[in-house]
């Protein structure tokens, strides 16, 4: 499913005397198929753009368009979006009942309920029999997460929106996510990643959108965005550590290329380096 | 969003005489004007009042449109008391009749008072906490009932516990907005089906609410604790708030108001 944004503005609070832009005229187009990552400051729109994407916010002009979706009428339908600190959404008596909400709003029969929620509890590696009758409340964090990312998996959404849902993780958690994150894309799922996570975003992602002050800073594959230092220094951002590493290398006089921004793009720029045994003076 | 909706009263910084009044000052002087508005029982006393809640609106410098935001609901409250007293009001100079309901002079005469009562009631009211900050209010109002805590009142209790939930409201609004978010992006739809079901369909938005109620309460105790907050015994302030002359001046003009109403309706 493709979404289009068109001239978006959103202004809150319109005419009020707190009136702030969170976003300004943002262009953008995301492909069916398509991982995007989408990186910004604090307080640069990110979470405004999901609400918007998700349909759940109106944007203030401008036009945001769906393509492509399974239920023309409603396109929205087909978008989930994760909110940032999802379990704190959490109200059901069960997990069951939890990851069910979704499927339920959406019309799925009663006997046809438990097949999807058990499919969605295996998506997100919990395992049903144990899960099914225990309170959400009394799981771990990071459990709670994994059954609210069920509880948007279980509506088989086309674009899935992810708001940081990193945030608060420990590293396991974090790196379970972004393999989450890899196989429903690879189901063919558009998804978009919104993260603060340079590192994050460069592992997984194969298009970065920076977002400054509601507007497209940049956008493009990965080494090209990060490449981009000064730009992202503007917007109170930093390369991932792998793309600094080969930078300073580059900088201190060894002559490799230095676009790679993951740990094994830096590690075969170092490996090609070493062996072709023109070391700089810095050995 | 339900947080731009409840505006009423919010705190409207300027600099004015009425902002520099002591808060326990403008307590006082509001509760001596609500209970003259209704102490007063003419048209030269109601005719007063209104005039002096004006004037005390102009020397705020806070605009009228900041009150009229807060006034629309008031304005259809007053509206219907209007009309009810109207018909409702017995009375013998019968000016109109509509089927059972008989329209009188008296009835006229009541709902307008009553009406003019109420709006300029909430006006004043509005004025007060639209001048003075929520922090400045429960300081006010734990000045205030400092001499009741010799009979055992817990004063400074009552005003920490007022100012927490003061301070709460706009964060509990805004957490409320964004679960409602969250509840639509998974395909809940609030205005669905007929009463039980719209009950129903709030379970998903209040237990996440009152669970983090709970929590922040939770944290916030934890936090005050940690601080050695152990009540008001001891306690001292950073900024001390004194009563100055120009408070007792505005407090007796308004007592004056009080007493001038008592007489006319005695006399």
């Amino acid at each position: 499913m493709k979404i289009t944004l068109q001239h978006v503005d959103h202004i809150y609070q319109e005419g009020g005397v707190s009136e702030t832009a969170a976003l300004r005229d943002v262009d953008l187009t995301i492909d069916d198929g398509e991982l995007v990552a989408v990186i910004g400051h604090g307080g640069s729109g990110k979470s405004t753009l999901a609400l918007l994407m998700a349909g759940l916010y109106q944007p203030s002009s401008g036009t945001v368009e769906l393509t492509g979706s399974k239920d023309p009428e409603h396109p929205f339908r087909s978008v989930g979006l994760v909110f940032q600190y999802p379990e704190q959404q959490l109200f059901g008596e069960s997990v069951f009942e939890e990851v069910a909400f979704g499927a339920r709003n959406q019309g799925t029969a009663e006997d046809y309920l438990p097949v999807k929620v058990r499919e969605a509890l295996e998506q997100v590696g919990l395992d049903p029999d144990v899960m099914w009758y225990r309170s959400p409340f009394s799981l771990s964090g990071g459990q709670k997460r994994r059954v609210c990312i069920a509880g948007v998996l279980v509506m088989d959404p086309q674009l899935i929106i992810l708001d940081e849902p990193t945030a608060g993780l420990d590293e396991g958690g974090r790196k379970w996510i972004a393999q989450l994150v890899r196989r429903l894309n690879e189901e063919g799922r558009t998804v978009v990643w919104i993260t603060h996570n340079m590192a994050e975003a460069a592992e997984v992602a194969r298009r970065v959108i920076v977002l400054k002050g509601g507007r497209v800073l940049l956008d493009g594959p990965p080494q090209q965005v990060f490449s981009e230092e000064e730009t992202l220094m503007s917007a109170h951002l930093t390369p991932p550590p792998a793309a600094r590493l080969v930078r300073e290398l580059q900088r201190r006089g060894w002559d490799i290329e230095a676009s790679a921004v993951t740990v094994e793009g830096a590690a075969e720029e170092i490996l090609s380096h070493l062996a072709s045994g023109k070391e700089g003076g810095h050995a | 969003m339900l947080k731009e909706k409840l505006l009423l009263g919010q705190y409207y910084p300027a600099d004015s005489p009425v902002h520099r009044l002591t808060a326990s000052c403008k307590i006082l002087v509001t509760i001596i004007y609500m209970v003259a508005l209704f102490v007063a029982d003419d048209w030269l006393g109601w005719g007063l009042l209104a005039a002096v809640g004006l004037a005390a609106v102009l020397i705020s410098k806070v605009p009228f449109k900041a009150i009229w935001r807060g006034m629309k609901i008031i304005v259809i409250f007053c509206v219907l008391t209007f009309l009810l007293n109207l018909f409702m009001y017995p009375g013998d100079h019968v000016l109109l009749t509509l089927g059972r309901f008989r329209l009188t002079a008296e009835g006229l005469t009541y709902g307008l008072a009553m009406a003019l009562r109420l709006f300029m009631l909430v006006v004043f009211a509005s004025l007060l906490t639209l001048t003075t900050t929520p922090i400045q209010l429960t300081d006010g109002l734990e000045t205030l009932l400092k001499p009741a805590s010799r009979i055992g009142v817990p004063a400074h209790e009552i005003a920490m516990m007022m100012s927490i939930a003061l301070r709460f409201i706009p964060t509990i609004l805004e957490e409320f907005d964004r679960i409602v978010l969250a509840q639509r992006a998974r395909g809940a739809d609030l205005k669905q089906g007929n009463i039980a079901q719209r009950v129903k369909n709030f379970v998903p938005l209040l237990v996440p609410l009152f669970v983090a109620a709970f929590r922040r309460a939770d944290d916030l105790s934890q936090a005050m604790e940690a601080k050695c907050y152990r009540g008001g015994a001891g306690r001292t302030r950073w900024k001390v708030v004194k009563w100055q002359s120009r408070d007792t001046v505005c407090l007796a003009l308004f007592l004056l108001l009080l007493a001038g109403a008592i007489l006319e309706r005695v006399l």
